[in-house]
């Protein structure tokens, strides 16, 4: 994918995530739709695409949130790296892999965010968060990923073979 | 010549009609008349039928395309009329919370209040930040403590010229001096990952009850004093421990986050 076209969808999910999700949500949680974005990407086109998407993706999420500028990009880059690795022929055909991919991911994500956080001097609250932020979300990023990954599937076969050019 | 030849044919014809006239008059034509209109009488309701076919088609279209404009019509109006209506509650709503921050300002007259709209959360569910529309260009600091009609909201923690960001209350690293209203009793009410927060570091020995108020206490001189913050749900406390702990419910709705106001004549 045309890498402009993924600034502009990945700040806009950023945007979303933001700004019409909360509204949306239930009991405060909302899903993490540029996690699900750019781990998605990463398994439909490989490692490479996946990699850039990670980087547009962690600086946008940034620039709305309260934690350090290229934080999230620095996670969401080796997680993209590790979920993209795998058998795209097997994630490209079976959605049950997807869905326990991006569970695992989410996890990965909010627990090295935490981490990073206590590092920075914010208190964590491990067992809290985990309970009543990471788990939910994790469930909740997995029902999203549901509809969103057919349809990256169908935009990622409409787009054809990878191609990377600026 | 030619004309004169028709005479005859014309004649013959009169006295033909004449004398059908004359069959017709004495009812000697009414056999033939009757097998005629039995043999005629399907055909011509058929096409008596098919005709009026074609003139209800005819309406039929012309009915559907007029139906088709009013519906249209009605249509547009409906539209207009659920965007009025959306306006409309839209400025219920807002008249509501300004009325709200009218009474708060008249009750709390020492303050300096500046209304700002939520125009951003942040994106991580394990913070609980928002984005409001002014900045330091309309005066604001880091440090103002951001309040509704219903109490605490949090402080703000960054600015930019023309929007700021405020930590909430019910994020894990917010700390607020607080008291509990009716027995005095301090303590410190810190956020919670999920939106709930905790008053820690209430003495043993202090009366605690369910739906007790949590206001600020001002120590520390963070926020203004008297300012609400929530209401006691639960209570632990453990007779080994140093401190009971109480659970307290925000009093602000910040799922519903849309209007603050910053206190911006505070001084820490």
């Amino acid at each position: 994918m045309n890498p402009y076209a993924a600034v502009l969808l990945l700040t806009s999910a950023a945007l979303l995530q933001s700004s019409l999700l909360p509204h949306l949500s239930r009991g405060g949680l909302k899903p993490d739709l540029v996690v699900i974005l750019v781990i998605s990407w990463g398994l439909l086109r490989g490692v490479r695409e996946g990699l850039l998407w990670a980087f547009i993706g962690g600086v946008a999420l940034d620039l709305l949130s309260a934690t350090p500028l290229g934080l999230s990009a620095l996670i969401l880059t080796p997680l993209t790296l590790l979920t993209g690795l795998g058998q795209k022929s097997i994630y490209r055909t079976n959605i049950l892999f997807p869905l326990v991919i991006i569970f695992l991911a989410t996890l990965g994500y909010n627990l090295a965010l935490l981490l990073a956080w206590q590092f920075l001097g914010r208190p964590a609250l491990w067992g809290e968060s985990f309970l009543e932020a990471l788990l939910p979300t994790g469930f909740l990023n997995t029902l999203v990923m549901l509809p969103l990954y057919p349809l990256l599937s169908w935009l990622h076969r409409r787009i054809g073979p990878e191609r990377m050019e600026w | 010549m030619s004309q004169m030849r028709g005479i005859p044919a014309a004649l013959l014809l009169l006295l033909f009609i004449l004398a059908f006239l004359a069959l017709e008059v004495t009812h000697l034509l009414e056999p033939v008349e009757n097998v005629v209109a039995q043999l005629f009488f399907p055909l011509q309701q058929g096409l008596d039928s098919l005709g009026e076919r074609f003139t209800n088609a005819g309406r039929y279209f012309q009915d559907l395309e007029m139906l088709r404009r009013q519906n249209e019509e009605l249509q547009k109006l409906v539209d207009q009329l659920a965007i009025e209506n959306v306006r409309l509650r839209e400025a219920e709503i807002e008249n509501i919370t300004l009325r709200q921050q009218l009474d708060f300002k008249e009750a709390n007259p020492d303050y300096q209040l500046l209304s700002a709209q939520v125009i951003g959360h942040d994106p991580s569910n394990l913070l609980e930040y928002i984005t409001i529309d002014r900045g330091s260009g309309d005066g604001i600091a880091v440090g103002m403590p951001v309040v509704t009609s219903q109490g605490l909201v949090g402080r703000v923690v960054e600015t930019y010229p023309r929007s700021s960001r405020v930590l909430l209350i019910i994020d894990a690293s917010s700390s607020v001096n607080a008291l509990i209203q009716n027995s005095r009793a301090t303590g410190v009410v810190q956020g919670k990952p999920g939106g709930g927060m905790v008053m820690r570091y209430i003495q043993q020995g202090e009366e605690v009850k369910t739906g007790d108020l949590v206001l600020t206490s001002g120590l520390g001189g963070n926020f203004p004093r008297r300012l609400v913050i929530g209401q006691v749900t639960a209570v632990r406390q453990k007779d080994i421990e140093l401190f009971q702990e109480a659970e307290v419910e925000p009093t602000v709705e910040f799922d519903h986050l849309e209007m603050v106001m910053i206190i911006t004549d505070f001084e820490q």
